[in-house]
């Protein structure tokens, strides 16, 4: 199983966020970029736009399957991955890091502390889910 | 289309199939409109919410495919097994009426095949395709898919080809649930709850050009005047049509 950073938080659907000086950074785990295969095509919102916690915030298409992205904190976009369109492969090579999508501002804070740590999306990886 | 999405937001697990009253074009979830239209689309393109390439039907066997992800139907979540395994059904089912039908096979090369316009001319290991007497391959058949909170649509158009598939659809829909599994079975069509959520569907996303044309909120986009037609219906109510269900035995 491949590492899982125990500096973040996890979502069942697969997405971690990170807390940071500038917002919570949103990305999706290595075993779901593994998962997805070659990836081809990233839709992302603008800065400025409001995601709310369980909803997609946007989409990334692999091998003739879209997949959404769920949003783990609600809150307000600040920063977007510009780096991702003209490299996609950021996202399966260095996914907690490189392969970051979104940076949120998050509106309540309670949203972060519910999100799994890495010891129970471990075991959520474990039991095949 | 709005159906198939109807059932991705639904629970139970549904085979069925959409019927077309006119040649009707989709096209994939990110394709450029204007270079659909541009390539001569005797239609105004819909827009699926699953991945590929654009799609002339009418003579073709229009299939969607929606159920749980992981669930014992597709035990695996990856796009790829998913694909494979309606790919092996379809496959399966065809082989009665379609001599030497089997996988591509090969290795993916997506990102080389994004200015490919047409499904068809498209090559992934999941397509089926036959043997030409001649050397080479038809693909007869392409699958997209598109996974939403833990379920998945898979959407499939076989080529009918006016020789390939028997007249009788609906044999053929019931031989591929039949290899997706024991518990398949033919129901006769969506309940009035998933009815009522393919016409808000079809209201707010495939009867409106933002979402058929992909106008970004706040971009200068193309005119909006030329709406879109889901299902082929000019706005009459989706045609009827057969559906499989793989929760439910037949009886």
């Amino acid at each position: 199983m491949a590492d899982i950073p125990s500096d973040r938080r996890y979502q069942t659907s697969h997405e971690w966020a990170q807390k940071q000086d500038d917002g919570v950074a949103v990305g999706i785990t290595a075993f779901a970029a593994e998962e997805l295969g070659e990836l081809v095509f990233i839709d992302l919102p603008k800065v400025g736009a409001e995601v709310r916690a369980g909803e997609p915030f946007g989409e990334i298409e692999s091998v003739k399957a879209v997949s959404e992205l769920i949003a783990p904190v609600s809150g307000k976009i600040t920063e977007v991955n510009s780096d991702l369109e003209s490299s996609l492969e950021a996202i399966r090579e260095s996914p907690f890091d490189e392969g970051w999508m979104v940076k949120i501002e998050p509106s309540d804070d309670a949203e972060y502390e519910d999100l799994l740590d890495a010891k129970a999306y471990k075991a959520q990886l474990a039991s095949g889910e | 289309m709005a159906r198939d999405e109807a059932l991705l937001d639904g629970e139970r697990a549904v085979l069925r199939r959409t019927a077309w009253r006119d040649p009707a074009v989709t096209i994939g979830r990110f394709q450029e409109w204007r270079l659909v239209e541009l390539a001569g689309s005797p239609r105004a393109p819909v827009r699926r919410i699953t991945g590929g390439g654009a799609i002339l039907h009418g003579d073709d066997l229009t299939l969607g495919l929606v159920a749980a992800s992981p669930s014992p139907l597709f035990p695996d979540r990856a796009p790829e097994a998913i694909a494979a395994r309606l790919s092996h059904a379809i496959e399966r089912a065809l082989s009665p009426w379609v001599a030497g039908v089997h996988p591509r096979g090969g290795e993916f090369a997506e990102r080389a095949q994004r200015g490919v316009l047409d499904c068809f001319a498209r090559e992934t290991p999941f397509d089926l395709v036959i043997d030409l007497t001649g050397g080479g391959t038809e693909k007869i058949a392409g699958l997209a898919l598109h996974r939403r909170r833990g379920r998945v649509l898979i959407q499939a158009s076989v080529r009918r080809a006016g020789r390939l598939l028997p007249a009788e659809d609906g044999q053929v829909l019931a031989a591929i649930a039949d290899h997706l599994g024991a518990t398949t079975a033919a129901i006769p069509d969506l309940d009035p709850g998933e009815e009522e959520r393919s016409w808000r569907l079809i209201e707010r996303r495939y009867a409106s050009a933002r979402w058929n044309r992909r106008i970004r909120e706040g971009a200068a986009g193309p005119d909006l005047g030329a709406g879109a037609d889901p299902d082929g219906s000019d706005g009459a109510p989706p045609p009827s049509d057969g559906t499989a269900d793989p929760a439910h035995p037949r009886g």
